[in-house]
């Protein structure tokens, strides 16, 4: 028997060890702020590539704020500093690249669970808005971010750990997700592949909106407010909606934003989104295009480059 | 009839129903000592053996024997 | 709490060095930790049925004394049947009732009489099926003399409830299970580590192979009526994957858990992916139940039809088959199911090769041309009444069959992620690969014939432990704890 003990025991060093590793490392900032064994601008820029949701929601469970920004990755380039600049509120952007709307909504109940809310900021594109895009990586990055072991022992934190180490041993950044393609290849991938995938799919969400809904009222009844915006997209995009013939599902898909709360749409064709050099691809504006929409949102002053939609309020049936 | 000639029959009659040559029984004998003899080819060793020995088990007895042993015993008291 | 899961490993750590270096010396107290640790497992699902195993063990127990006591055969008969009206009784209610009283209302309006009827929100208790069986056979087998009953009643209730088996199998049979409990354990080296290969095994099996399965199988399932029938066979290839994966993997745990208690239960699967025939695909897939289902069900049967020839023994498969299929579960896809399986049995009753084994021999590197024949076209039957069996209802076998077969099995499959696709088919072929090598061996790790180098060995189990790390899915159940 003490045999079967001793070696079982030397059998879990290198588990032991790795633990003590991931300890050490943290990737995600787990175990502590102040961590600086790394550096943490190369654990952020490592770690929030592999798993964004974790990395975003770890951060927010240490340092919560009231004020948070929830969408995809177009809404993903407005910079909470940027927003500090204007209204002087230090904002949480929690949105996830590749995002989803079940991601957004299970995200929104649980900043609840952490903070008491005052405003919320939700980037929601005609593209999200879709029944068949129900991949959720939330449900997923909480039961990780549960316990310390399920953390230890997570993908996420054997894959960031492991990469962490390769750029410290060569000594070299890491680019991860990064396409291997020219600016302009990039761009008919963006239009032809990307778009394509998610508009032959297009289904009208119709669960997502009882869950929109339900979060709506839930910011009625405890004064939270609730600001819809469409984000920006170039020209050449907003034209794939005719290609497929779903103009009349994105004029309702407005409508029942609007049903919801104040909309803000960036998302039409005007000097703003007609400009190639505003955006990086045609989904996502470049940092200068980033600070004009957050003007637009959070500033007094406004150039116009959307319209607003008062919240219309009417009883919705799906 | 002896022990021992009913136990040669039987022998015959397996070495006939599961078409295998190289069949030995003891009284100790189980399933598990005889291939391809299963629950399957179980039932027609029983239908063959009353056949030959012109008898006619209860279900309770055939499903009472443990090895081939209480098998023969069986038999024998049916003669 | 689940085999693979964080309160369950906790669970076994502290139930293993209490029960090793604690409890070492006492069998009575040994045994008395399996049973409240069983209850404890049992209850941190759910605490209410709790009642109900004990009650069903205490019931069990006295009948068991009393049918050995008995000599008039008539009360003898009389308390058995008390016993199977508690076992299936119970079964048939919770796990029936209301299939029973919709059949029969939908049946009766057919005929155009309207029946008023009352279904119940039942709840199925966890293990019932698993369980009941242990005690159902363990009365029929007092009753005909093959076991004495059991005067320890902490032996008999750790029989009824012994963790490792309590919620899906294997099926242990009184006379296996009882006299190991009766009788001290003893710790060995090698079975430790072999048992600990064995949970490596089933871990690789369910979290890599079974829950990666799952993600494509039930994409697949929930929008077959969208999808190419090339996608929709696709899906039933997953599905079965999945299902043994699943299954199997499980009863690797449990099998290697019980052994690290030093108890060897019932092997559950002989790779019965790898049969040449319908009828050896039985005895390699749920073989605790399929041999249950023999001893208590197609002996009879077949002993009564007996004087029908091949009739008989065609209506005897089909009868054991259909009970069988309906063991599952409350729904006439699971009929179907048994009845297909049992239809299957016909060609081998009629050609009589239904008992010719494949004869043992060294195992060979690849099947011959015959044998890859008979073993694809096994897995075909299988995987055809695998829809069956995965489909909610009827009416959705038929349509999922009516999309297979049309012309778009022949387009080019959809996927909604082809990568992760890929991945599980990758890693499904592993596992049958390696299965395929050590298919002579009592389970797929067991390295005990080879020869390697210990550093080369904990490689492989520190490689299967970074794989399932990554590579693992997430499915928070086991398929069969639904049964």
């Amino acid at each position: 028997m003490k045999y079967f003990f001793k070696r079982f025991l030397i059998f879990l060093i290198p588990v032991v060890l790795y633990v003590v590793l991931v300890i050490i490392i943290d990737p995600y900032n787990y175990f502590s702020t102040t961590n600086k064994v790394v550096d943490p601008a190369l654990k952020k820029s490592i770690s929030n590539k592999i798993s964004n949701p974790l990395f975003e929601l770890v951060a927010f469970e240490k340092q919560p704020t009231p004020h948070v920004l929830l969408g995809s990755s177009q809404t993903g380039l407005i910079s909470p500093d940027i927003i500090k600049e204007y209204t002087g509120n230090q904002f949480s952007n929690m949105s996830y690249g590749g995002g989803t709307l079940p991601e957004l909504i299970t995200t929104f109940w649980e900043l609840t669970k952490r903070t008491q809310l005052k405003e919320v900021y939700m980037g929601i594109s005609f593209i999200d808005f879709n029944g068949s895009q129900y991949r959720n990586r939330i449900t997923e990055a909480l039961k990780i971010k549960n316990n310390f072991i399920s953390y230890t022992f997570s993908k996420s934190a054997l894959e960031s750990t492991f990469l962490i180490l390769k750029s410290l041993a060569l000594n070299k950044k890491i680019e991860i997700g990064k396409p291997d393609m020219s600016e302009d290849e990039f761009w008919k991938f963006q239009l032809d592949v990307t778009a394509n995938r998610f508009y032959k799919t297009h289904s009208y969400p119709v669960n997502y909106y009882v869950s929109l809904k339900q979060i709506a009222d839930y910011c009625d009844a405890n004064n939270i407010k609730l600001v819809f915006f469409i984000p920006p997209s170039h020209v050449d995009l907003q034209k794939k909606v005719e290609e497929f013939k779903l103009q009349a599902e994105e004029n309702r898909f407005r409508q029942d934003l609007n049903k919801l709360g104040d909309v803000y749409d960036f998302n039409y064709p005007n000097d703003f989104t007609k400009e190639r050099h505003n955006f990086s691809d045609p989904f996502h504006v470049v940092n200068a295009g980033s600070r004009t929409v957050t003007a637009e949102l959070f500033s007094p002053a406004k150039k116009g480059i959307a319209v607003f939609l008062k919240k219309t309020g009417v009883a919705v049936s799906p | 009839m002896t022990r021992e000639e009913v136990l040669e029959q039987i022998t015959a009659i397996f070495k006939d129903v599961l078409d295998n040559e190289d069949v030995v029984l003891k009284d100790e004998t189980t399933a598990g000592d005889v291939l391809d003899w299963d629950s399957l080819s179980h039932i027609q060793l029983v239908v063959a053996i009353e056949k030959h020995f012109k008898c006619r088990f209860s279900s309770k007895e055939i499903q009472s024997w443990n090895n081939v042993g209480e098998m023969v015993d069986c038999i024998l008291s049916k003669k | 709490m689940i085999f693979n899961s964080i309160p369950f490993a906790v669970f076994f750590s502290c139930f293993f060095i209490l029960y090793w270096v604690i409890f070492k010396n006492n069998l009575k107290l040994q045994n008395l930790l399996i049973l409240a640790g069983s209850y404890f497992f049992y209850g941190w699902w759910d605490w209410r049925f709790l009642f109900l195993l004990i009650g069903s063990s205490v019931v069990n127990f006295y009948l068991g004394i009393y049918i050995a006591k008995t000599t008039n055969e008539k009360n003898r008969k009389l308390l058995l049947y008390l016993g199977m009206l508690q076992g299936l009784g119970g079964l048939l209610f919770f796990k029936y009732y209301n299939f029973f009283v919709t059949s029969l209302a939908d049946a009766f309006a057919a005929v155009n009489v309207h029946l008023n009827v009352h279904t119940l929100q039942l709840i199925l208790p966890l293990g019932i099926s698993f369980y009941t069986f242990r005690t159902i056979s363990y009365l029929l087998d007092i009753d005909k003399n093959k076991i004495k009953p059991c005067n320890d009643w902490v032996v008999f209730f750790s029989y009824v409830c012994f963790f490792p088996g309590l919620i899906s199998g294997p099926i242990d049979k009184a006379k296996l299970l009882i006299p190991q409990l009766e009788n001290k354990r003893v710790f060995d080296n090698g079975q430790m580590t072999d048992g600990l290969r064995q949970i490596l095994w089933g871990l690789f099996k369910k979290i890599v192979v079974a829950d990666n399965c799952a993600d494509i199988a039930n994409q697949i399932f929930d929008n077959y009526k969208n999808l190419p029938g090339s996608s929709l066979a696709l899906g039933a290839l997953f599905y079965t994957f999945q299902l043994y994966a699943d299954f199997s993997g499980y009863s690797d745990m449990a099998l290697g858990f019980a052994r690290l208690l030093g108890f060897k239960i019932t092997k559950n699967f002989n790779f019965p992916f790898f049969a040449q025939n319908i009828a050896e695909y039985w005895r390699r897939w749920h073989m605790s139940l399929t041999s249950w289902l023999t001893e208590y069900v197609f002996t009879p049967l077949s002993i009564k039809f007996r004087d029908y020839g091949k009739t008989g023994l065609a209506l005897a498969i089909i009868i054991n088959f259909t009970i069988c299929g309906i063991w599952h579960g409350a729904n006439w896809t699971y009929v179907l199911f048994g009845f297909l399986h049992g239809l299957y049995f016909i060609p081998l009753i009629i050609s009589g090769t239904m008992n010719k084994k494949t004869k043992k021999g060294k195992p060979t590197l690849f099947p011959s041309l015959g044998e890859f024949k008979n073993i694809v076209l096994t897995f075909i039957l299988v995987l055809l009444t695998n829809i069956v069996f995965r489909a909610d209802s009827l009416t959705q076998v038929f349509a999922f069959f009516k999309h297979i077969f049309s012309s778009s099995l022949f387009s080019y499959p959809l996927f909604t992620n082809r990568i992760s696709a890929l991945t599980a088919l990758i890693f499904s072929v592993i596992m049958l690969s390696i299965e395929w090598l050590q298919r002579d061996k009592e389970h797929a790790l067991q390295l005990d014939g080879i020869k390697m180098a210990p550093v080369f060995r904990w490689s492989i189990y520190y490689a299967i432990g970074i794989i399932i790390l990554w590579f693992g899915g997430s499915q928070d159940t086991f398929i069969y704890f639904q049964f």
